[in-house]
Order: C-alpha cells, then structure tokens, then sequence
C-alpha cells in the first residue's frame, strides 16, 4: 500500500471513530430524553421496538397532579440525528407542563407555538395526546398527523376510533392552531390503545406490511389481561427477521370501572414531604372576571404557587384535586347554569362538555373571587380556601341528598371526594360561596 | 424510481406531472421542477398532478410545505390533483387538506 493510501485509509478511520462517538452520545441523550414512562405497569402498558437508526419517535407518560396521567406519542419527520434533535424540546415541555397540571389542549397548543418557531418549514412533528382520568372514566384525546388510536372493550371489539383530526405540530400559526380535544365517557371497562406507524408499516420478509387488519384481529384474539402482550407476539412473528427501518412504539392504558381515585391516589404518592420552610403564612386573593375565565388556566398557577411555598408533593396532589373540584362547579355550575344531570350518560357526558364550551365562550359579566390563606401556630397548620362565584348560587342541600342517592354517579362523586378531603366544608347562602379547611400538618 | 416531474401548460395553467417514488430524495429534482415551471408560468394557480405517484412519505410533506411558502410569497396557489388512494390516505391522516386544495 501506498503511503498516500494508507493516509487516507487512517483519516477514513478517524472519522468513522468520530462519528461512532457521536452515535454513542447522541443515543444516550435520546435514551435519557425519551422512554421514561413512570406510571404503574397495572394500568399502563408501553414497548417501544427500536430501529436500527434514530426514528424520532417520542414515547411519554406522566402522572399529573390530579387523578389522571398524560400519554404523548410523537413522531417527527425523517430519520437519524437531525430526526432525533427535532424531537428534543417536545418531551421536556410535556413533561413540563403535565407536571404543572395544564390540560393537553395546553400543551398541544404550547408544542405547536415551540415547534413553529425551533423546526424549519418542511420539518413537522405528527403527535397524538391524550389525558386519562379514571375517577371520572374520561379520555381526552388531541390527535395531529398520529394513526388512529382506539378504545377496545373486554372482548377486544373496537367501538370508539379517533383519527386525526388537525395538522401535525410545527406547521399551523398559533392563531390557525385548532387545540380542540375529543371527549370520551367508558361505561364499560376496556382499554386504550395508541401507536406509531411503525406498527402498522412493519414488513416482513416477503415484504407486507403488517396493516391494521392484522392490528385489529390481534386484539380479538386475547382476553384483557393478555392483549398487550398477544399484539407484540403477533408483530414479531410477522416480522420475523426482517429489519425494522422505523420505531415501534405502542401505549396501552386499563380503563377500569372499579377505579376509586383517592384511594389509589395516596397509595401512589411516595412518601417524598418536603421540608416546610420558615414561618411561612401566607394570602393569595385573585379576583377573575369572564375574560380571564375563558383564557387563564388557573389552577396550574395555583398549583404552582403550592409547590413554591414549600406544600409537600403529598398534600399538593390533594390539595389540586380540591382546587380543581371546586373551581369546576363554580364555573359550570355557578356562572354557566349547567346541569350535572347531564352527565349521566356517555353521550351526555360529551354533550355536558360541548355545552359548557359553547356556554363559556358566550360568557359576558361574571366573575370568581378566589381566597387562599395558610395559617400557622403551635397547635395547627391548615390551609383556608374560599371561593366565591358571581352566580345566583344553588341549593347545596338538595345537592348533598341527591349525592348520597347515586354516590358513584359522576356528578356527585367530585363534592364527597373534597369533603372526604378536608376538615371542613361549608357552603355559604345563597350557595354561590364555599370554604374549605385542609390540614397541613 | 426516483421522482420525475415534468412541467406542463394545462389550459393557460403551470401543471406539474409527477411520476415515481416522492420520497426524501426527491428534493432536488420536485424543487428544481417547480422553480423552472414557475419562473415559464409565472402567474395562476399551480397544479401539482400526482396520477404517477404512488408512494409519499413525510419528507416529500415537508417539501410541499416548503412549496407552498413559495407559492405563497408570489400570491399563488397551489393545487393537488389525480392524487391515489395511497397519496390520499396520506394527505388525510396529516389534514392537508386544510393547506392544500385536493382534487
């Protein structure tokens, strides 16, 4: 050989060792970045078949604040390291804001604002968000540019399909970016399906593809408890030895009948309580009026000033399901007259949400007083929350005995978890005004 | 096979006939196509015929997206016509319906 031959055989060598390195690191950024799925295996199933490159696909579950857990599945366009570092911002910012308690159409909405500025035109990021609540057995689904995902019953049967409705992420301005999310009520168990393409573009080495009929027939075939498990046995036989040019990723949540929210809720909490700082008593009064209902989220910010005071993670969890409990009746029941009755039923159930949008876009002259105090001494340390609507109020008592009736029906349910909750509850005449009291200590 | 496009005059209007594979290799030859047909048509509606398409993939959205921004600077706009059902489910699941007129 050559010296000049070997020269260029060494420099080859010293840039595929670079390059080598690169991969490594930019596979453990990923590996950290994505994948961390922290909710029980009981009621959340993922696997995730990797391909041979980066793929782009994000894979993302997070408990929030509240009895629910946010599900993303992200994918964005191309392959590779430039795929990959697309893809960064948008599991940081759903995590983020999953923490903080902001609904998917939030963060949807907040992804797309991200994506639109960071990715350049012909980049885009097709994403499916979903929010199970399996106290109140809703779904909420956002779907821009993913496959359809679905909801199975026990025998597999699929009777509720969500397509994508909206354009991916990174493509529309944030004035022409619709974050609106479908609505759906389980009245028999089942489960939540969501999935890449990779799933259903699976080849084998004949080279077809593994379709969603084959998907769809899979999931007939077992019962419940082994579903999950029969679907990525089904996929790897069809694979077989073909090589994979794109990520599998699939998310499967139980939607249960049986879930009792706080129960489950305390056992999941760890015993992280953080250290209560100083003194520390404090007032936050907020005055909101029909505008800043329509637009602010504001039991995020609530949320958020607990944790900076120092509130343990505990007692913040519990304190959000009260916050959001009794915001939510002031606003639907107090200023938008709406009915619990209407909840009732699955379609009722959608129709009750339509409803209160439409009532709350139309909204004009009303407003909420929200009061929050801590209060500290020797003997006890609780937090004082009152919250006043400017509704005509509505007849708490009849409330309460018709909420001992149907205990578990969805409209009641919500008022005896708050009062199971806290050490006190009063609601005030006319019935537009409720205290609570909750220990801290 | 690669992506060939070939810029026509239907009607008064610029069409873009495209056959093969519309794929992340397609760039150069669908960016330097449309620069070229619309440099010879240079106003009206631009129509972007895919009966020889038969695969897409998400790449090739991206460069109709890039195309679009074009069209749009010089007040243009841009159809996609003779789409297959391939092309078409697609277009669907990505909505581009709502950025493209589809015929």
């Amino acid at each position: 050989m050559s010296p000049e031959k070997a020269l260029v055989l060494e420099v080859e060598v010293e840039e595929a060792k670079k390059t080598e390195k690169t991969m490594s690191l930019a596979r453990y950024v990923m590996g950290r970045m994505v994948r961390k799925v922290n909710v029980d295996e009981d009621l959340l199933q993922h696997w995730v078949l990797p391909a041979e490159d980066f793929s782009g696909d994000v894979v993302a579950a997070s408990m929030t604040a509240g009895d629910r857990v946010h599900l993303m599945l992200a994918d964005g366009t191309g392959h590779g390291i430039s795929a990959a570092l697309c893809m960064m911002p948008v599991s940081e910012i759903f995590y983020a804001m999953s923490g903080k308690g902001f609904p998917i159409a939030s963060i949807a909405r907040e992804l797309n604002k991200k994506m639109v500025s960071l990715l350049p035109v012909d980049r885009f990021v097709a994403a499916t968000l979903a929010s199970i609540d399996w106290s109140n057995k809703t779904i909420e689904i956002w779907n821009g540019g993913g496959p359809a995902a679905f909801f199975v019953n026990e025998a597999g049967e699929r009777i509720q399909t969500w397509k994508s409705k909206n354009l991916p992420i990174g493509v529309l301005s944030d004035k022409d970016f619709d974050d609106k999310v479908d609505v759906f009520h389980w009245e028999q168990g089942g489960q939540f399906f969501m999935y890449s393409d990779g799933l259903t573009e699976a080849r084998n080495p004949a080279d077809e593809l593994f379709g969603s009929e084959r998907l769809y027939q899979a999931l007939l075939r077992a019962d419940t408890a082994s579903r999950f498990e029969h679907l990525k046995e089904s996929l790897m036989a069809h694979i077989d030895a073909a090589v994979s040019d794109d990520d599998v990723s699939v998310l499967a949540v139980n939607c249960k009948t049986d879930f009792e929210g706080s129960v489950e809720l305390e056992a999941k909490t760890k015993s992280n309580q953080a250290i209560v700082r100083g003194p520390g008593t404090w007032k936050l009064e907020l005055k909101l009026d029909a505008a800043d209902i329509q637009k602010i989220d504001l039991l995020p910010i609530l949320l958020t000033w607990l944790k900076q005071c120092g509130i343990s993670q505990k007692n913040s969890q519990r304190l959000f399901l009260i916050l959001t409990e009794l915001y939510n009746n002031a606003v639907d029941h107090g200023l938008l007259g709406l009915d619990s009755k209407l909840k009732t039923s699955s379609e009722g159930f959608e129709g009750y949400l339509k409803k209160r949008s439409e009532r709350l876009s139309e909204l004009q002259e009303a407003s909420i007083e929200v009061y929050l105090e801590r209060i500290k001494d020797k003997k006890e340390d609780y937090l004082f929350f009152r919250i006043k609507d400017s509704g005509p109020g509505f007849d708490f008592l009849q409330h309460f005995r018709g909420q001992v009736v149907c205990v578990d029906s969805l409209s009641g349910r919500g008022i005896t978890l708050v009062n199971s909750l806290t050490r006190r509850m009063t609601y005030l005449e006319p019935g537009n005004e409720v205290e609570v009291e909750y220990i801290l200590g | 096979m690669a992506l060939n496009v070939e810029v026509k005059n239907h009607n008064g209007r610029l069409r873009l006939m495209m056959s093969g594979r519309f794929d992340f290799n397609s760039n150069r030859n669908f960016r330097k196509a449309y620069e070229d047909g619309m440099e010879r048509y240079a106003t009206g509606p631009i129509e972007l015929d895919f009966n020889g398409v038969d695969y897409m993939d998400s790449s090739a959205l991206g460069m109709l997206l890039l195309f679009k921004e074009r069209a749009e600077e010089l007040d243009r706009s841009i159809s996609l016509v003779n789409c297959q059902e391939s092309v078409l489910e697609i277009l669907d699941v990505v909505n581009f319906g709502k950025l493209f007129s589809i015929k």
